[in-house]
């Protein structure tokens, strides 16, 4: 398996060098607008606007480095794949000692070790803006990161097989937002939503979320671009869930 | 253990053969394999030869276990291919026609992946083939040209202690100079009485300079099978004139090929053709001649099975 991991190691430093350097843009964006609330301009921002925005900004930000993480990992494991198509790698490999087992495991093994990596840098970004500025507010946006590990852990449980059967990435993607996110926000609205409303920011007593209406939701802008990709990649899948590998 | 990996158990029993093959069946949508026979013989090179899509990929991919037979049997260094599939692989290297490295890798690289991969993996001597074939160590392999490339993957299949070569077309597209230097590199392997060659190629000129034996494939059946002296010695070419060709007896024929002056016809016994036809020239034909006028004779069945280009 050493060699396996080496080898995607080599192909894939560029995402290292990626994560890196959006990781240490969005820190230093979170420190940037934190440090703004206390010596600059944001300081003066009239109440309760300064306040929602501070808690905005310290739930969401130290926790987008590791978000980001999370998700270029799963590009990079998903582009080894379709690099080691593309180069006839795989059928090389099935001519030597390792067999399909190890060879599937070694990948799974990479991406679970690289997810655990990309979260414990996340949760450490994290942990050290709420040294600086106070963990009451991080604590929740670590949840989120840790939710977001989750998601990302079982995106990927659907897109590795699709990568390795289906030569198009828009399958593996198509797949994903099927399998995983559609029903996760259906599911989201099921457990969590007292019903639909008119889309007001703050969710009711005892419920976590409010979902906007399915009007709404189709009417905004941006759930319009949601809702058009959904349907391209269903097509896609359609379209290419013949394609051979 | 060796690079973390536990060399597997190397339970290998003396074997007569590198490889046999007994009756295999493949079928896929427009093409079959039909009863394949075919023997290695423990240090020697078996030439497989065919035209384009005759069989000998597939053929090959069943040795290797990268597909499923449907029937027959296979077996390498004396071991079935499916049960002991780890340790056969352990002690066979594969080249493929086509490069399976990726480009941005460097040779350097590509060693250091295959040492974690192979537990036989010889380092210094991939460095020597490198040095050898004038390899840069930190190019990347996409930027190097298609016979570096398939030079590389040689030397990678070289530095493995494999006993057994399997090389698909490995040769096709270089140029000649390239292919000596690869033969000679060949015939260097084939010094260890213990190694064993099973190399696929449409250059029939390349298998006549270093092969052992010879087995031509068309259409998924073994046409022909046999040490490659015996058929070059036993097939010979009639030169006849039209007035010659009514007495040569169409049992004696392989196929014939009319041409504007008379006919070239192919025999499989020279010496008794030289005796019954002292008046007609007969010349000793090449592997591919032998070739091109049995894979005729298949598609043009009966009679003298006459053929023009």
């Amino acid at each position: 398996m050493r060699g396996l991991w080496r080898k995607d190691y080599y192909l894939g430093r560029k995402y290292l060098l990626l994560a890196a350097v959006i990781g240490a843009l969005l820190i230093f964006m979170a420190y940037w607008l934190r440090l703004a609330f206390i010596y600059g301009n944001l300081r003066f921002l009239p109440q309760p606007d300064r306040q929602e925005t501070l808690r905005g900004l310290d739930m969401g930000f130290p926790a987008l480095p590791g978000v980001a993480l999370l998700f270029i990992t799963i590009k990079a494991v998903n582009v080894s794949v379709y690099a080691d198509r593309q180069a006839g790698w795989n059928r090389y490999l099935l001519a030597t000692p390792l067999g399909e087992r190890v060879i599937v495991r070694a990948k799974y093994l990479e991406f679970i070790g690289a997810e655990v990596a990309a979260l414990a840098l996340g949760l450490i970004a994290a942990g050290v803006y709420g040294l600086c500025f106070g963990f009451d507010r991080v604590r929740i946006g670590c949840v989120g990161l840790a939710g977001a590990f989750l998601l990302a852990v079982l995106c990927e449980c659907i897109m590795l097989p699709l990568a390795y059967r289906y030569a198009s990435e828009n399958i593996a993607v198509g797949g994903a937002f099927l399998g995983m996110l559609l029903p996760g926000y259906l599911t989201m609205g099921i457990f969590f939503c007292d019903g639909f409303g008119s889309g007001a920011d703050s969710a009711p007593a005892g419920k976590l979320v409010r979902l906007p209406s399915p009007a709404a939701l189709l009417r905004g802008a941006g759930n319009d671009s949601a809702g058009a990709c959904g349907v391209l990649l269903f097509i896609s899948f359609c379209r290419e869930k013949k394609e051979m590998v | 253990m060796k690079n973390g990996r536990k060399e597997q158990s190397s339970t290998i029993p003396e074997y007569e053969n590198a490889i046999e093959i007994r009756g295999l069946c493949k079928r896929y949508d427009g093409f079959s394999l039909r009863d394949v026979d075919l023997v290695v013989p423990r240090g020697s090179i078996m030439g497989f030869v065919g035209q384009n899509g005759a069989g000998k990929t597939t053929t090959i991919q069943a040795v290797l276990n990268l597909i499923r037979k449907e029937e027959g049997s296979i077996r390498v260094l004396g071991l079935d291919h499916a049960e002991q599939e780890n340790v056969i692989k352990e002690r066979v290297a594969a080249v493929f026609d086509e490069i399976p490295f990726h480009d941005m890798l460097t040779p350097r690289q590509l060693s250091l992946v295959l040492e974690g991969i192979y537990a036989r993996w010889q380092p210094q001597v991939f460095q020597e083939y490198l040095d050898r074939f004038g390899l840069p160590q930190k190019k990347k392999i996409g930027q190097l040209s298609k016979g570096m490339k398939m030079k590389l993957q040689i030397a990678a299949a070289l530095s493995r202690q494999a006993e057994l070569l399997i090389m698909d077309e490995a040769t096709a597209g270089l140029d000649p100079v390239v292919r000596g230097e690869m033969l000679r590199v060949f015939l260097e392997y084939m010094q260890d009485e213990n190694h064993s060659i099973l190399m696929s190629s449409h250059i029939t000129s390349d298998l006549e300079k270093i092969a052992d034996s010879v087995t031509y494939i068309h259409q998924g059946r073994i046409l022909l099978s046999g040490d490659k002296e015996d058929i070059l010695s036993r097939h010979g070419l009639l030169r006849c004139r039209k007035v010659d060709l009514e007495q040569v007896e169409p049992r004696d024929c392989i196929s014939t090929h009319r041409t504007e002056y008379g006919a070239d016809v192919l025999v499989a016994d020279r010496e008794l053709c030289r005796r019954k036809y002292p008046r007609i020239l007969l010349e000793a034909a090449t592997l591919d001649e032998i070739l091109l006028y049995y894979v005729r004779a298949g598609e043009h069945e009966g009679g003298r099975r006459e053929w023009t280009l």
